[in-house]
C-alpha cells in the first residue's frame, strides 16, 4: 500500500487524466462521469487529478517534516542519554514540555502568525513532532552507554562525538526508523488539518486543500459527496499505511515475550 | 491411598517451530503428608508438570494422560468444578513468586482472596484470617496493609506461601520457592515449608533445580530429564545409591563437606532440543556410560529396590 | 506532589515564554503586530504601549507580559474591541460543554472496547474492534465531521451547525436544553469517535501485556473464574498505563475539538481560533492559545493525580 501511494505521487504527471489546474467550465460540480471519473469541483477541476497530484504535497510534507523531527529527536535523545546529568535534565524537561503542549493547536497558531508557506508548514510540523523520538532514543542510548563495546571505545580514547557516531548512533537507528512511519502518519494528518483550516499552504494542491475548498465552497452542505470523499479516503489510507508499517516495525524490533499465555489464543 | 496419581502424562506446546515435548509419559503418585522434591535442570519440564496438575497451562499446550486427585480425574473436569478445586484443595507457590503478587493490591487482601472465593467468607473475616496466617508464616500483622513493593523478597515469598495456604489445601505445589533469595532466607523458607507440612498435614511437591536443597527437606526425590523421569526414590535411596548417571552427575555437583572449596562439577553438555529429542535414552549424548543399546532404550523407570526406580539400561542388567 | 505542581508551573511558564517569542519577536512580526491595528484608537495604543512597556528592554517586557497575563489583562481584541478575556471565557465554557462529555464517552467506550478486544484476542470480535479502531484513529476529525454533515443534509433531522437555535436561545430552559442536545449530538459523536480509537488500541495492548504478568497466573491459580480475574486484577492494573497515555493525548483531543468546532461552527475556543485567523485578530489568538495550553496543563495535572491515586507505588515517592 505504501508503495502504491508513493508511486501515485511520483507518477502523477503520467497517470493523472487532466492537469490538476485545468478548468472545465462545462463541468462545474458535476457528479462522476466518464469524462471525470470522480466528478469535478466548483470551478470545474477534475477531482481524480486533484487527489493524484495532491498526494505529492501530502507525502512530501509528511516526509520532510518527519526528517526534521527525526534529526532533532535523535540529537536530543542521544545527547540527553549519553551526557546525562544536567544536560539530560534540561533536554528532557524541554521534551516533556513539547509533549504536553497541544501541538496541533500550537501549529495552527504558529502557522497563522508566521504565514503559510510550504517550508513553514514543514518546519512547524517537524519541530513539533520530535519528542516521542527523543524519548525512545534516549532510553536506548542509556542502555547502549553501559555496553562493553562502548566502554572499550571510550577506554581506547575515543572522543564523545566519535563514540556517539560510531557506536551509539548505528544501534539506535532501528528504533528511529520504527518511529519514522508513525511520525509520517502524524505529519500527514497535521498537514491536512492545517490546510483544511486555511493556515497551511492553500495554494499548493494537497488532499487537505481539496477538502478545504469542498467545505468552504458549500459543496458539503449541498451533498456533493464525490468532492469530499476521495481526498479524505486518501488521507485515511495513507495514515493507516504508515501507522501500520510503524506498528509492524515496532513489533519486529521490540519482540514480545514468548508466545504462550494462559488466556486467549496464542 | 495415593492423594495424587499421574499416569502417562504428556504435555506438548505448539509453537511456530513445531511441537515442544515438555513432559513425556510421566507416571507419578504422591501420598498424603509427604514432601516430594522434583529436581532437574532448567527446561526439563518441572514447571510444566506442576502447571498440568493445576490445569493452568498456556493455551498452546496439548495434554494427554490422566491426573487423578483424591479420586477426581482433573484433566476431564469441567471448568466450574475445577475452580472449586484449584486454589482450594490444590494450591501453588509460583516460580519467581516475587512477581506473583498483584502490585496494586494490599498483601492481606491477596491472602484473603482465596478464602473469599472458596469459603464464602466475608471480606472482613477473611482479612482477619489473612493476618493470622501472615503471622504464622513470619510476616508481621501490620505488614498486611502494605503493598508488595514495600516488602523484601523473602517477605513477599512468605506472603505467596500464606496465599497458597489460606484455604488449607491438601496438596501444595511449590515451584522454585526459594530461587532469587539469599542463602539464609532460602533455609528459613525451606524450614517454614517443613513446619507447614507437619502442622497442616499436607502434601508438598517441591520443585527446584537445586538437588542439594531438596535433599535436605524432602522425603522422596524425583529427577526429571528432558520431560521424563530419570530416577525416583526415597531421599536416602537417591543420595546414597544413585543409579542413573544423570543423578550421579547432579549429586557430583552438590557441594558437600568432602568437596568444599572445589569447583562443583556440573554435567558437561546441554539438554537435548525439546523440539526433536534423540531416540532412546535422551541422556545418551551426555552420558559417559552410553552404549549402543541406549539408543533403543524406551522404557520407563526400572525397579532398583522397593520404591526406587531408574530409567537406565544399567539398572538390573 | 510538590514535584508535579512544579512541573506544571514550569510547563506553563514555558508556554508563556513561547507565546511571548511567538507574538513579539518572530521575524516579520515585530512588537507592533499586536498593536498596529487600524481599529484601535490612538488613546488605546498609548495605553497599551504603556502597559506592555514597549520602550523597555525585552526582559522587562516579558515580566510585564507575565504580570499582565496573571492580572487577567490579555489585551484587546481587534475585532470585538473588547478585552480578550471577555471574548474568550464564554467560548471556553462552550468548548468544555462539548469536550467533556465527548471525552468521557470516548474513554468509557474506548476502554471498554479495548478490554473486550484484548480479552478475546485473535477472535473475530478482536479483529473487528481493532480494525475499526485503527480506521477511526486514521480518520481526520474534520473529514468525519464533513461525512456526518453530508449524511445529515441528505436525511435531515438534526442541525449541523451552531449550539442552540435562535428561537431556543431566548426560550424557556427546557426548550433551550433540548435544542442544545440536538445541536451537540453530531459534534460530540464526531469528537468521541475520533478520540476513542486510540483509547481502544492503548487499552488493548495494555491489557495484553498485563496478561503475561506472573501475578495474573497466580491469581487465576487461586481458583477464580476468568471474568472475576479480569474484573478484580487485570482491568484495574491495565488501566494504569492507559491513564498516563490518555494524559499525554489530551493535547490531541483538544486539537480534535478545535477541528470539530470549526466544522460544526460550534461557538467555542476552536471556532474562535479559526475565525481569529481570518480576522488577523492576534490578541485573541494569543489568548486562545494560552487558555488552551493552560487547559491541557491542568488536565495533565489531574491525570497525574488520578494516576498517583490508582498506583500505590507512586503515592509515597
Ligand atoms: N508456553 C510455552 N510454549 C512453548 N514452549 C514452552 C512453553 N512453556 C514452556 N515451554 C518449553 O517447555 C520446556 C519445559 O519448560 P519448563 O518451564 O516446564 O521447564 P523447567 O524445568 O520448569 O525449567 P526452569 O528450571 O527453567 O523453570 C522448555 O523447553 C520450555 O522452553
Ligand atoms: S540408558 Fe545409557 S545413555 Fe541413558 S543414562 Fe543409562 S547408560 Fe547413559
Ligand atoms: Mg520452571
Amino acid at each position: 500500500m505504501l508503495i502504491v501511494l508513493v508511486l501515485i505521487a511520483l507518477l502523477a504527471p503520467v497517470i493523472s487524466p487532466y492537469p490538476p489546474t485545468k478548468i472545465d467550465l462545462n463541468a462545474i460540480l458535476s457528479p462522476p462521469s466518464y469524462q471525470h471519473l470522480l466528478g469535478t469541483t466548483e470551478i470545474g477541476q477534475d477531482v481524480l487529478s486533484l487527489i493524484i497530484w495532491g498526494s505529492r504535497i501530502s507525502l512530501l510534507v509528511g516526509f520532510l517534516a518527519t526528517a526534521v523531527a527525526m534529526v532533532v529527536g535523535t540529537l536530543f535523545g542521544i545527547f540527553a542519554g549519553y551526557i546525562g546529568g544536567i544536560v539530560d535534565e534540561v533536554l528532557m524537561r524541554t521534551t516533556d514540555f513539547f509533549l504536553v503542549i497541544p501541538a496541533v493547536v500550537l501549529a495552527i497558531v504558529v502557522a497563522a502568525v508566521l504565514g503559510n508557506t510550504l517550508l513553514n508548514v514543514v518546519l512547524i510540523i517537524g519541530l513539533l513532532s520530535w519528542p516521542a523520538t527523543a524519548r525512545v532514543v534516549r532510553s536506548a542510548t542509556l542502555v547502549y552507554k553501559q555496553m562493553p563495546f562502548v566502554e572499550a571505545s571510550k577506554g581506547a580514547g575515543g572522543s564523545t562525538l566519535h563514540v556517539l557516531r560510531e557506536h551509539i548512533l548505528p544501534n539506535v537507528m532501528p528504533l528511529v526508523y520504527a518511529n519514522t512511519a508513525l511520525t509520517i502518519a502524524n505529519a500527514i494528518f497535521t498537514q491536512s488539518a492545517l490546510v483544511f483550516l486555511g493556515v497551511g499552504d492553500v495554494s499548493d494542491i494537497s488532499w487537505g486543500q481539496t477538502l478545504h475548498f469542498a467545505y468552504s465552497s458549500g459543496a458539503i452542505t449541498a451533498g456533493d459527496y464525490w468532492y469530499a470523499l476521495p481526498p479524505g479516503i486518501m488521507i485515511v489510507l495513507s495514515v493507516l499505511a504508515f501507522a501500520l508499517t510503524g506498528y509492524a516495525l515496532d513489533e519486529i524490533l521490540n519482540p514480545r515475550l514468548r508466545g504462550g499465555s494462559l488466556f486467549g489464543s496464542s | 491411598m495415593a492423594l495424587l496419581e499421574i499416569k502417562g502424562l504428556k504435555v506438548g506446546f505448539k509453537t511456530q517451530a513445531g511441537l515442544v515435548h515438555a513432559v513425556d509419559e510421566i507416571d507419578l503418585s504422591l501420598v498424603q503428608g509427604e514432601i516430594v522434591g522434583l529436581a532437574g535442570e532448567s527446561g526439563s519440564g518441572k514447571s510444566t508438570l506442576g502447571y498440568s496438575i493445576m490445569k493452568i497451562l498456556p493455551r498452546n499446550a496439548l495434554v494427554q494422560g490422566s491426573i487423578n486427585f483424591d479420586g477426581i480425574e482433573l484433566l476431564t473436569l469441567t471448568q466450574s468444578k475445577l475452580e472449586e478445586i484449584r486454589g482450594k484443595r490444590i494450591a501453588m507457590v509460583f516460580q519467581g513468586s516475587m512477581n506473583s503478587l498483584n502490585p496494586l493490591m494490599r498483601v492481606e487482601e491477596q491472602v484473603a482472596e482465596p478464602m473469599i472465593l472458596h469459603q464464602q467468607a466475608n471480606e472482613k473475616q477473611a482479612v482477619v484470617e489473612a493476618r493470622n496466617l501472615l503471622e504464622l508464616v513470619g510476616v508481621d500483622k501490620e505488614k498486611g496493609r502494605h503493598y508488595p513493593h514495600e516488602l523484601s523478597g523473602g517477605l513477599k515469598q512468605r506472603v505467596a506461601i500464606a496465599m497458597a495456604l489460606s484455604t488449607h489445601p491438601a496438596l501444595l505445589i511449590a515451584d522454585e520457592p526459594t530461587t532469587a533469595l539469599d542463602v539464609m532466607t532460602q533455609a528459613q523458607i525451606m524450614r517454614l515449608l517443613g513446619r507447614i507440612r507437619d502442622e497442616f498435614k499436607i502434601t508438598i511437591l517441591m520443585i527446584s533445580h537445586d538437588l542439594a536443597l531438596l535433599s535436605e527437606t524432602c522425603d522422596r526425590l524425583i529427577l526429571m530429564y528432558a520431560g521424563k523421569i530419570a530416577e525416583i526414590g526415597s531421599r536416602d535411596q537417591i543420595v546414597r545409591n544413585p543409579r542413573h548417571p544423570y543423578t550421579q552427575g547432579l549429586l557430583g555437583s552438590i557441594p558437600s563437606v568432602r568437596n568444599i572449596g572445589r569447583a562443583s562439577s556440573s554435567i558437561p553438555g546441554d539438554p537435548p532440543d525439546p523440539l526433536n529429542p534423540p531416540a532412546g535414552c535422551r541422556f545418551k549424548p551426555r552420558c559417559s556410560f552410553a552404549k549402543d543399546v541406549c539408543s533403543t532404550f524406551e522404557k520407563g523407570p526400572l525397579y532398583v529396590e522397593d520404591g526406587h526406580y531408574a530409567a537406565c539400561v544399567l539398572v538390573g542388567g | 506532589m510538590a514535584k508535579r505542581i512544579a512541573t506544571s508551573i514550569l510547563t506553563f511558564f514555558g508556554t508563556l515564554v513561547l507565546t511571548f517569542i511567538l507574538f513579539r519577536l518572530l521575524p516579520g512580526n515585530p512588537v507592533t503586530i499586536l498593536f498596529r491595528n487600524p481599529q484601535l484608537t490612538h488613546a488605546q495604543i498609548v495605553l497599551l504601549a504603556q502597559q506592555f512597556g514597549l520602550d523597555k528592554p525585552l526582559w522587562v517586557q516579558f515580566l510585564l507580559f507575565v504580570e499582565n497575563v496573571f492580572k487577567g489583562n490579555w489585551g484587546i481584541s481587534f475585532f470585538y474591541r473588547a478585552p480578550v478575556t471577555s471574548v474568550l471565557f464564554p467560548d471556553l465554557l462552550n468548548s468544555i460543554i462539548l469536550l467533556l462529555p465527548a471525552t468521557i464517552i470516548a474513554i468509557l467506550i474506548g476502554v471498554g472496547l479495548g478490554i473486550l478486544s484484548g480479552w478475546k484476542r485473535n477472535s473475530k470480535t478482536d479483529v473487528g474492534i481493532l480494525t475499526s479502531s485503527l480506521v477511526l484513529y486514521a480518520i481526520p476529525t474534520f473529514w468525519l465531521g464533513i461525512l456526518f454533515i453530508m449524511l445529515i443534509v441528505r436525511v435531515g433531522g438534526l442541525p449541523v451547525a451552531g449550539m442552540v437555535s435562535i428561537q431556543a436561545s431566548s426560550g424557556p430552559p427546557l426548550v433551550y436544553l433540548e435544542s442544545l442536545a440536538r445541536h451537540i449530538l453530531l459534534p460530540m459523536t464526531t469528537l468521541a469517535l475520533v478520540t476513542l480509537g486510540q483509547f481502544t488500541i492503548i487499552m488493548r495492548s495494555s491489557l495484553l501485556s498485563e496478561l503475561t504478568e506472573d501475578y495474573v497466573t497466580a491469581a487465576y491459580a487461586k481458583g477464580m473464574s476468568g471474568s472475576r480475574l479480569l474484573r478484580k486484577h487485570i482491568v484495574p492494573n491495565a488501566l494504569l498505563p492507559t491513564v498516563s497515555i490518555i494524559a499525554i493525548s489530551i493535547g490531541t483531543i483538544v486539537a480534535g475539538a478545535v477541528l470539530t468546532e470549526t466544522v460544526f461552527s460550534w461557538p467555542g475556543v476552536g471556532s474562535l481560533i479559526y475565525d481569529s485567523i481570518g480576522r488577523r485578530d492576534y490578541p485573541v489568538l494569543q489568548g486562545a492559545f494560552l487558555i488552551v495550553a493552560l487547559f491541557v496543563i491542568v488536565a495533565n495535572f489531574v491525570a497525574d493525580l488520578v494516576y498517583a491515586y490508582l498506583d500505590p507505588r507512586v503515592k509515597y515517592s
